[in-house]
């Protein structure tokens, strides 16, 4: 069932940008539960920081709603059990980081873990996907750029993060992250301009 | 923002979704936080695990709830080995047969730390779990992983003749002696009332009386027997006898034996065959 849209949360990049403000703070907030060696404690600050912001995440990259509380599960699972691995200044990163890879693992192969998220995949199953508001030759041009490309693209305009805040989801230098940045807005940009899309369309 | 970043921004897809399950302290968000803590953390030696084995997903119907039960009350009755008379309550029935040690659920409902306790006394580095699962997955293993050393794997001790619907025979595992790995199995266990369920889901319906009868009629006989009496009905699928492979029909003889049949929701009967009774 989808509920009325005045009940309704629209997980979009504008709600990601004021949860990613939260997120942030709260993920600042996070290192002083981590003075605690109770790794309850630990976890369930972390997860209550995060989980709004990484389901967002994790929803627009999914191929289903009912996909992304599997890949969800499986991120905090992977949470779970390196929560010593966690960088206390960038856990909601982190994490970010670590959903890009179960995605992936997800998009390759049958379900891996025990069924955690039942419930949520319950919940998720009536979530409604709003058509993108982008015009078709936007959407080509990108779906024309490598998944590198996409991803790095993604997290500057959709997570809202900077260059420095990428280079955590990806594992690099943040130089190599502004590099990456640099490079996929001009391949996308000269995607944009190809001679399939029709000039004037694409609207500014 | 610049304008690339501005497009970009526009193909993110728009999800209408409850404000509770997008909420970190809504039901599902609670529900699935305290599942992942109940799972076993690795933070005191952190593991690669390679190799993750669900069990097959739900692709056949669902079978008579007693069969599963049955498991528990059986291993619940075998007897324990030790001197002295009567053993104090154990959650495992733990067996060394030849070259292997046999574990089977007997207490579903014990504290974790039982069954780690004594498989670790028969110095196996196993977690050992059980979760709420509908009843045709009671005492079945729903999941394994295991470490990547390499070594002998572990087993499922497969029951032919008492499947899930799942083609799901298992009821209990086989580990080697030697296995020296750390290894996670999740068997299912009867759900608490409110409790939501794991594993694979049950079917949406179930079959119709006159499908599960004749399914009924055909258990036991020859294949090419069932095969006269389901001729006039839906396709016959074929399974071994303990639900790790399906068979081409071309592939079984009409002189094999039909082990175990079940009626699916469309109708359509599998049958559990074998080339002795």
């Amino acid at each position: 069932m989808i509920r009325p849209r005045a009940d309704t949360w629209v997980v979009s990049g504008r709600l990601t940008r004021l949860h990613g403000v939260k997120g942030a703070m709260l993920t600042r907030a996070v290192p002083a539960s981590f003075e605690d060696d109770d790794a309850v404690t630990r976890f369930e600050e972390l997860y209550r920081a995060c989980y709004t912001d990484l389901l967002g995440y994790v929803l627009r990259r999914s191929e289903s709603p009912e996909a992304a509380a599997d890949v969800v599960a499986d991120t905090f699972l992977v949470a779970w059990r390196r929560l010593h691995d966690i960088p206390r200044d960038h856990a909601r990163l982190w994490l970010f980081g670590v959903a890009r890879r179960v995605l992936a693992n997800h998009r390759r192969s049958v379900r891996r873990t025990a069924d955690l998220a039942a419930r949520l995949r319950q919940e998720l199953a009536s979530a409604h996907r709003d058509p993108s508001e982008a015009p078709d030759e936007v959407g080509q041009a990108f779906d024309a750029l490598s998944e590198a490309d996409r991803e790095v693209l993604r997290l500057v305009a959709w997570e809202e993060l900077s260059a420095a805040e990428v280079a955590v989801v990806l594992g690099c230098s943040a130089n190599a992250a502004r590099i990456r940045l640099h490079r996929a807005r001009r391949r996308f940009a000269d995607a944009l301009r190809q001679p399939s899309l029709t000039a004037g369309e694409v609207r500014p | 923002m610049n304008e690339v970043d501005r497009l970009v921004r526009m193909l993110a897809p728009h999800h209408e979704v409850s404000p509770s399950t997008v909420d970190a302290a809504g039901p599902a968000a609670e529900q699935l936080m305290r599942e992942i803590m109940h799972q076993p953390s690795l933070e005191a030696a952190p593991r690669r695990w390679a190799r993750l084995s669900p069990r097959r997903p739900l692709v056949l119907a669902p079978v008579a709830a007693g069969l599963a039960a049955l498991i528990f009350v059986v291993a619940a009755l075998l007897p324990l080995s030790g001197p002295g008379g009567p053993q104090p309550a154990h959650a495992l029935q733990i067996v060394r047969t030849d070259g292997y040690i046999e574990i089977k659920i007997v207490d579903p409902v014990a504290d974790p730390a039982r069954y780690r306790a004594e498989l670790a006394a028969h110095d196996l580095d196993i977690e050992l779990e059980l979760v709420p699962t509908g009843p045709d997955h009671v005492g079945r293993v729903l999941f394994e992983e295991v470490l990547s050393d390499p070594g002998p794997a572990i087993e499922t001790i497969e029951a032919p003749g008492n499947c899930a619907a799942t083609a799901n025979c298992s009821v209990g595992i086989r580990v080697p002696v030697g296995f020296e790995s750390s290894a996670r199995v999740v068997f299912g266990r009867t759900a608490r009332p409110g409790e939501t369920l794991q594993g694979p889901m049950p079917a949406p319906q179930d079959a119709s009386e006159d499908a599960k009868r004749r399914a009924r009629a055909v258990t036991g006989g020859r294949v090419d027997d069932a095969r006269a009496k389901l001729a006039s009905g839906p396709p016959v699928t074929y399974f071994t006898s303990d639900g790790t492979q399906q068979l081409k029909a071309a592939d079984v003889p009409g002189t094999w034996y039909v082990i175990h049949a079940i009626a699916m929701p469309d109708d359509h009967i599998t049958l559990f065959v074998a080339a002795t009774p």
